[in-house]
């Protein structure tokens, strides 16, 4: 016991005397003066255990000191100059921003699009996904940027690419809902001669020349891609429309021709029979199906063959006379395009 | 207020008639401009010569009236756009018959694909005169069979190697017809959709040994815009009084000449008797004498017709009226004198008189300049649905005649 108190006071003595000679001492020995009046007879040894800890606490608030500047950083805004066009911006953006966002606010300055900005730091040019921080950007960096005409012209390209396919599924939906409009009048036609009754086979013309018109529509339609595909589903359904409208041609005149025969009172055995070969012929030819017609228009008078064949010339012409007009803005399109 | 000739109004659009005469040909001679019009279904090559007539010296020369002589025309009027289309039409449906195995008689009797198959040439046509090849693409032209097919500039060019063929024979037709060389020709003015084509430019570039063809003004409205600046001038508008005195002076004197022949069907071989042959200068007025077919004929019938055939069957009807009150007579004997007066604005006056009873009849026939009235369009329509009905095969001479429709069996 006597024998550890005697080591204990040395120890305590050698301290003083290690602590004596920095000039920063004072402090610490004013710290471990208090500790030492706070001990009593045995807590010297805790009190020198304690003057460790007390060093300790000394370090521990160095790391403090450490501490503070590493919170700091987070919060820095710096200030960066960015040259374009012989004109200096100064720009305050987070350190550990990209470039990319950089470039935008460039863009906000300069209106030029941040996809067409070449950004130099160090004469070397930066990738819009790289950190400023760890490019070496700090506060009071001077960068340069500079327009890239390749990145321009690449993105005016896509930009009306996308315009030509906007324009086409456009023109597309717009022949789309035409035929949704004209797709009732089919059915009810359908119906009509399905149930035996007659139609105005000026009705009939008419829808089928719409539908034509509409036709020569999409083909008018310049489409890649998935707008193509739409495309060609619309013209196999405006086709079945026709088609339809054809076989209600057919029909109508069979039964046009029925009516007829009775009015002229011929044998009852005929009329199936005729109506055999007729529909035999129909499946052949088209040419066939006009002869047959112009036969019915020879049991009635020749006026309905007048006014059909004028109708149909009429709305002919009709069509002739609106297809021009949309020629040229295909030419257009397909001009840009091919150069 | 007088109707003015298409020639003139297309020099006009270019202003031709402002430009002084040529200093290197003879001022008297005056200014000599070609105008080739090709539209949709007619070739139309008027040779004018712009004159001042009377003083022709520089100071007085604004202050003069001009004549605007038509030297000769020449043409047809069955070539145009729509004839170009229809080439490429049957190029692509042989293409489409040699590429699918399909049946050829379906293919051609299928209208509703060729209609397609057509607006898809006419688009390519219109592309070809801008870039050197380009694609024709239908979905689902026939039994659900797609087509797609190249067509270069190059390729259109050789399909339609005899139609251009045609258009330069009109052009030496027409400076032969004026007896000048083309070498004496200042002024080459294009009119109509189809001048526009590439290969119809360098053509008539290299016929007339490098010589500047003026197409400036958009072929389609040169007539048009000619014309309204005629009516301007007729109307006197101008800010200036002095102008205006000007303005009034500027007469314009047309001499126009008859573009094809007219006459009357006579025999019963549909011959055609020619009264009026073509380049005669209007205004213009001939007789010619005819007589009976049969014998105790008392009504003579008189077809006006219009072309260059011998036979009027492939010429164009422009009127038709009968003489009645002719004496009964052995055939041969009676003395019908019929004259034709074609007056300053291109409208035809026929009359018929028989010398021996006095009795008159005549008819009246406005110009129409060839082409096809609407009338005619639907008759055709009609005549051919019957030919159709009756199995005759008459498609060659509907397309002749049918100008802007072509008829397809």
């Amino acid at each position: 016991m006597l024998g550890a108190s005697p080591k204990a006071k040395k120890g305590a003595t050698v301290k003083f005397g290690s602590m004596k000679n920095p000039p920063p001492p004072p402090v610490v020995g004013a710290a471990a003066g208090a500790a030492a009046a706070a001990a009593g007879g045995k807590v010297p040894a805790e009190e020198v255990w304690e003057v460790r800890p007390g060093g300790m606490l000394v370090q521990k608030r160095g790391g403090g000191a450490d501490e503070e500047p590493v919170n700091v950083k987070p919060v820095p805004t710096i200030r960066v100059k960015v040259k374009h066009a012989g004109i200096t911006h100064e720009i305050y953006i987070n350190s550990q921003a990209s470039f990319g966002e950089l470039k935008k606010m460039v863009a906000a300055r300069t209106g030029l699009h941040p996809d067409d900005q070449k950004v130099m730091y160090k004469d070397k040019e930066r990738d819009s996904k790289a950190f400023l921080d760890m490019a070496g950007v700090k506060d009071r960096s001077k960068l340069v940027v500079v327009e890239d005409p390749e990145a321009r012209a690449r993105r005016l390209i896509e930009e009306r690419r996308n315009g030509h396919l906007e324009k086409a599924a456009k023109a597309v939906a717009a022949v789309t809902a035409e035929v949704d409009k004209l797709a009732p009048k089919v059915a009810a036609l359908d119906a009509s001669v399905r149930k035996g009754e007659k139609v105005a086979e000026n009705d009939v013309v008419q829808v089928t020349e719409l539908l034509m018109n509409e036709l020569l529509k999409l083909d008018a339609v310049v489409a890649d891609g998935d707008v193509k595909a739409q495309r060609r589903l619309q013209v196999k359904r405006v086709q079945k429309y026709v088609e339809t409208l054809d076989a209600v041609m057919a029909k109508n005149a069979a039964i046009v021709r029925k009516s007829g025969e009775k009015l002229t009172s011929k044998q009852h055995h005929h009329p199936p029979a005729r109506q055999q070969q007729q529909q035999a012929h129909q499946h052949h030819q088209q040419p066939a199906a006009g002869q047959t017609r112009w036969e019915m228009f020879d049991l009635l008078s020749s006026l309905p063959s007048t006014s059909s064949a004028s109708s149909t010339t009429t709305v002919s012409s009709t069509a002739s006379s609106g297809a021009p007009p949309p020629l040229p803005p295909p030419a257009n399109r397909l001009d840009w395009m091919l150069f | 207020m007088r109707i003015i000739n298409e020639p003139s109004a297309a020099a006009i659009a270019y202003g031709l008639d402002k430009m002084p005469p040529p200093a290197s040909g003879a001022d008297a001679a005056g200014r000599t401009v070609l105008i080739f019009d090709l539209g949709g279904g007619t070739l139309d090559v008027s040779l004018l010569n712009i004159a001042r007539p009377g003083n022709n010296s520089s100071s007085n020369s604004d202050n003069g009236s001009f004549e605007f002589e038509v030297k000769a025309v020449a043409g047809d009027t069955h070539l145009g756009g729509a004839d170009f289309d229809n080439a490429m039409v049957k190029h692509c449906i042989n293409e489409f018959i040699r590429k699918n195995d399909v049946a050829e008689d379906g293919v051609w009797s299928n209208q509703k694909a060729i209609r397609r198959l057509r607006s898809a040439c006419e688009r390519a046509k219109r592309l070809l005169s801008f870039t050197a090849q380009t694609s024709i693409e239908v979905d689902s032209l026939h039994d659900g069979v797609d087509f797609c097919a190249k067509m270069s500039r190059s390729r259109f060019e050789e399909l339609n190697k005899e139609l251009f063929g045609k258009c330069v024979k009109a052009v030496e037709k027409c400076l032969e017809d004026a007896k000048m060389d083309k070498s004496a020709v200042h002024d080459v003015v294009l009119v109509g959709g189809s001048s526009r084509i590439p290969k119809v430019q360098s053509m008539l570039h290299d016929f007339f040994q490098e010589k500047k063809l003026r197409h400036s003004v958009n072929p389609d409205e040169a007539v048009a815009y000619g014309a309204a600046i005629q009516a301007s001038i007729l109307n006197g508008d101008s800010d200036n009084a002095d102008a205006d005195a000007d303005d009034k002076k500027r007469v314009m004197i047309l001499r126009d000449i008859t573009p094809l022949s007219l006459g009357v069907e006579i025999n019963f071989d549909h011959t055609m008797s020619v009264v009026i042959p073509r380049n005669t200068f209007i205004p213009t007025k001939n007789t010619r004498r005819y007589t009976t077919l049969y014998d105790n004929q008392i009504r003579v019938s008189f077809p006006v017709f219009e072309g260059e055939s011998a036979s009027t069957l492939d010429n164009n009807l422009l009127g038709k009226f009968v003489l009645s009150g002719v004496l009964p007579a052995p055939r041969g004997v009676p003395q019908i004198d019929v004259t034709f007066d074609f007056d300053t604005n291109g409208v035809l006056h026929v009359f018929a008189e028989d010398m021996g009873t006095g009795s008159k009849n005549n008819n009246t026939i406005t110009n129409h300049s060839g082409r096809l009235k609407k009338e005619d369009v639907e008759r055709m329509s009609r005549e051919a649905r019957s030919y159709n009905r009756k199995r005759k095969r008459t498609r060659s001479s509907l397309q002749m005649n049918s100008g802007n429709l072509v008829i397809l069996e």
